[in-house]
């Protein structure tokens, strides 16, 4: 399989109009393939398939049989080696994000509803490229 | 010896021992008719036994003619004092035996009077060997006639008096009855030689029959107590004699043999001495052991006093409770009385229907009788003492055996018994006597016997105390084994006490240990509970949380895209193409930018409310089921007011005074991040509500609750502008708020949570109440009571 030059993003969430607004964020202001998948079961083989450099997930699944978001970060590190993972979840607990942070060891983690800037410059430092917003680079 | 020599001697010997047991038996019950006649009749055999021996010892004819009529003074009142003594000593009366009597004394009477007569006896003559023998007259004949004729009557009644007779009775008559024949035959010699006619060794020896019959009767006298003679002479002075006699005997022998060895070998008188003293305390104590079983056994059996003996056992056995301590009584004291080899008692065991050896002494060690050996109700020897309820003796069993038992009057046999298995089984009692024992009609123990040590047999009088022992003792025994069984009951009801006390006291423990089971139960059940119930919050919260944010995620998003990228495009557009468009189409084209931007910002901010109520709701929602600590009132406000500091770090409460004025060691149960909510919420409300007042103070007073001591009440006082009445009410409702919004809405500025929330946790979770007073232009006071908790260091 032959791969482009661009950084490959895999976002994983149940939520299609979350990925359809992220991907179009994505498109927007960086210059990445964009990947998505509503099932983390299937978002674990498209990362073993694409080799994200950046996977963006929830880490709650209701729909997906509460699917454990733990193990869908340990299978996708192991997947891709070096991968830079960023939660964006609407789970806020504390001790969670803690847990995940420094725990797990995720690079990023983002409540939902997040912000945009925000979001825009955690993906920019991960993927380690510029984005640009209003026809300005940053 | 000559044979005159021969008959004077014997006829000496006779005058002299039936002398002195004439005298011994009439001074030994002066006022028995039978002692009276018996010692009669020998004081007559001694009488004319003297006199033979002085006749016959008579130097001249006239001396020899004068004791010749004296001797039959004595000779004629032999058979009439020997029928007298047998009828009143057998009991015999009767017509026939009267007129007998009668006319024996009416012939007594006749030849006394003719005694010194030639009509009876007319001289002396010359009779070699003897010197000079009596000649007999025309009445003579008839004397020898009366003599002979009463004589043998009276043997004829002992005789019939003998085989009617049974047990010791028995035996005295037999030794009587062949002693007196035995007596008779050789006093007969008298009569024969008279007639010229000498028979060996009738003569010379026959008068010596007499003599020996003498000394019989003395020893039925002695042994079987003949006469009911207590034969009365101190033991320990015969005894004593006997210990003496024996030391000189022994003494004498070693002084010799001392005195010899010592002369021979050259060894010193004072080691001699000392060696003999020596030997002596050495076989002192066996000879005197032996000593004491001999006079035990030979010399006269002590006759114990019937009364004293019935007198003393009654009063031991009265004071006996024990069944034990009685049975070993009964035994001892029968076995030291009546000096018996052996005793045993045996009782009746009415749970297994059989008779048990309850106490021996005196038993071989390797006897098969022992403690616990059982009879069945069926042994032949029980059935005997069961059925003919009266002692038995192995003599009257030996007899029993060798008659086919006793007889009826009419001759007839009574019930039969195996005697011969009754022996036997007395032979394996090492039994002599037993004693049956009944408390009415229900045997309830045999006293079995052994022989005596002086192997004397058991009188009837000896059986009939013993069986009046017997029944003594049954009455206390019985007595002793209900003692025995109250005991017994008494114990066991001790120690069902003592089980039931362990019962309570277990059943005590358990219900205690069921308390705390079912305590902890509680505990574990609530906290199961709890756990499901935060698990449920929890998961609930997070779903809310989920299905509110992520719709807003483009809502916010796209909002913010609108702000951040379109309004600029569209003023970076206005910009470019400003200088071509009419002053009035930049005026609206600026405005509708405005709008654009302003509405995208509303949508952001309504976003971020949204967010925030949700936030609080599922807050609430997890916050719910904390876990309850105890809690130092005093060190919990201290922690909780440096959190509150930082938390509002932003809206700077370091204007405001926080006075905490607790008491020490008051001790809450409460979950700290839920208290660290409610003070979070009302410190906040009255710092907000006191707005830019100088001065501004808020007081947190704790102490223990004085209507109930069981709760802790914590004031938090402000001293705002405080809360007007007709608001008071309503504080408590969710969604109510006093802080102004910017479009002067309620609720504005705040959400309208905080109350709702701190109510929802003090009263929902922590079974405590939250009140408020207020005063308007004063301030406002939230009184909190919380449980108090049991202190810990």
């Amino acid at each position: 399989m032959i791969y482009s030059e661009k950084s490959r993003i895999l976002m994983i969430d149940e939520a299609q109009y979350i990925l359809d607004f992220t991907r179009e964020l994505c498109k927007q202001h960086f210059n990445v393939e964009f990947y998505s998948m509503n099932h983390p079961r299937l978002g674990i083989q498209v990362a073993a398939r694409r080799l994200p450099k950046l996977l963006i997930s929830e880490i709650y699944f209701p729909k997906s049989e509460y699917f454990n978001g733990e193990y869908l970060i340990h299978a996708v590190r192991e997947l891709c080696p070096g991968i830079k993972i960023m939660i964006c979840s609407t789970i806020d607990d504390e001790p969670v994000i803690t847990r995940f942070l420094e725990g797990i060891g995720v690079d990023a983690y983002l409540k939902k509803p997040f912000d945009l800037n925000t979001f825009f410059e955690k993906v920019s430092e991960l993927i380690n490229e510029p984005y640009s917003v209003g026809g300005t680079t940053r | 010896m000559s044979s005159l020599a021969t008959f004077s001697y014997s006829a000496l010997v006779t005058s002299f021992t039936t002398l002195s047991l004439g005298i011994f038996v009439y001074l030994n019950r002066k006022k028995s008719e039978v002692h009276q006649t018996f010692a009669l009749y020998t004081i007559a055999i001694a009488f004319w036994s003297f006199c033979v021996y002085k006749h016959g010892s008579a130097n001249t004819i006239d001396e020899a003619e004068l004791w010749g009529h004296m001797l039959h003074i004595g000779s004629i009142s032999i058979p009439l004092l020997f029928y007298r003594f047998v009828l009143i000593y057998f009991g015999y009366e009767g017509v026939v035996k009267r007129i007998i009597l009668y006319l024996a004394c009416t012939l007594w009477l006749f030849f006394q009077s003719i005694n010194f007569t030639d009509l009876f006896v007319p001289g002396v003559r010359l009779a070699p060997p003897l010197r000079y023998l009596v000649i007999a007259g025309p009445v003579y004949h008839f004397f020898v006639m009366y003599f002979v004729m009463l004589t043998l009557y009276s043997i004829y009644l002992i005789y019939k008096s003998y085989i009617t007779s049974e047990g010791i009775r028995r035996r005295q008559l037999r030794f009587f009855l062949m002693s007196s024949i035995f007596g008779y035959i050789g006093g007969v010699d008298n009569f024969i030689i008279m007639y010229d006619i000498k028979i060996f060794p009738l003569f010379p020896y026959g008068t010596y029959a007499i003599a020996i019959y003498v000394f019989v009767a003395t020893f039925i006298i002695f042994r079987y107590r003949f006469l009911d003679i207590e034969v009365i002479i101190k033991r320990t002075l015969v005894f004593a004699g006997i210990v003496a006699a024996a030391s000189c005997a022994i003494s004498f022998p070693i002084g010799l043999i001392q005195l010899i060895v010592g002369k021979t070998i050259g060894v010193s008188p004072f080691w001699l001495l000392t060696s003999g003293i020596v030997t002596t305390a050495l076989i002192y104590r066996p000879l005197e052991r032996r000593l004491v079983d001999l006079t035990d056994r030979f010399l006269f059996q002590k006759k114990y006093d019937y009364r004293k003996l019935l007198k003393d056992a009654a009063a031991g056995i009265s004071q006996i409770k024990s069944l034990n301590q009685l049975l070993s009584l009964v035994v001892h004291f029968i076995t030291m009385r009546l000096r018996t080899r052996n005793a045993s008692m045996l009782l009746h065991d009415e749970k297994n229907n059989y008779f048990k050896s309850a106490f021996t002494r005196g038993y071989p060690v390797e006897g098969w009788l022992k403690s616990g050996h059982v009879f069945n109700e069926q042994d032949p020897l029980i059935d005997y003492l069961e059925h003919e309820r009266q002692p038995i003796d192995i003599e009257r069993v030996k007899e029993y055996i060798e008659t086919g038992g006793p007889k009826t009057k009419k001759g007839s046999f009574v019930k039969q018994y195996d005697y011969k298995l009754i022996k036997v089984k007395m032979d394996e009692l090492l039994a002599a006597c037993c004693v049956p024992s009944f408390l009415g009609k229900r045997l309830l123990g045999v006293l079995v016997l052994g022989e005596k040590k002086s192997g004397d047999a058991y009188s009837d009088e000896d059986l009939a105390v013993l069986f009046t022992i017997a029944q003594e003792s049954a009455i206390a025994i019985e007595n002793a084994r209900l003692y025995d069984d109250a005991i017994e009951k008494a114990k066991e009801l001790e120690i069902i006490n003592d089980n039931l006390n362990a019962a309570q006291t277990n059943l005590l423990r358990a219900l205690r240990d069921t308390e705390v089971a079912n305590k902890k139960l509680q505990e574990t059940t609530a906290a199961l509970i709890s756990a499901e119930k935060k698990a449920t919050m929890v998961g609930m919260a997070q779903a809310i949380g989920h299905e509110v944010y992520n719709p807003l995620v483009p809502i916010s998003g796209k909002a913010q895209h609108i702000y951040i990228i379109h309004v600029k495009k569209f003023n970076d557009l206005l910009n470019k193409y400003r200088n071509a468009m009419a002053e009035d189409d930049i005026k609206i084209f600026e405005k509708a930018i405005k709008g654009t931007d302003d509405y995208a910002h509303s949508i952001v901010k309504n976003v971020d409310r949204v967010q925030a109520v949700v936030q609080s709701l599922t807050g609430t929602l997890k916050e719910s089921t904390g876990q309850m600590d105890i809690l130092n009132l005093a060190v919990y406000c201290e922690r909780m007011l440096q959190t509150l500091r930082f938390t509002t770090g932003e809206e700077n409460i370091s204007g405001c005074e926080i006075e905490l004025d607790i008491a020490e060691n008051l001790f809450i149960r409460g979950n700290s991040d839920q208290l660290d909510e409610v003070f979070l919420n009302l410190i906040k409300n009255a710092f907000q509500a006191m707005g830019q007042k100088q001065d501004r103070c808020i007081v947190i007073h704790g102490r223990l609750d004085s209507k109930n001591p069981e709760m802790v009440r914590i004031d938090v006082t402000d001293n705002g502008p405080g809360i007007p009445p007709e608001i008071l009410p309503k504080i408590w409702q969710q969604g109510f708020s006093t802080k102004k919004r910017k479009d002067d809405s309620i609720g504005a500025a705040g959400q309208g949570h905080g109350l709702f929330v701190c109510k929802h946790l003090i009263e929902g979770f922590h079974r405590g109440t939250i009140t408020v007073t207020s005063t308007v232009g004063k301030g406002t006071t939230f009184i909190i009571t919380l449980p108090l908790a049991e202190q810990k260091e």
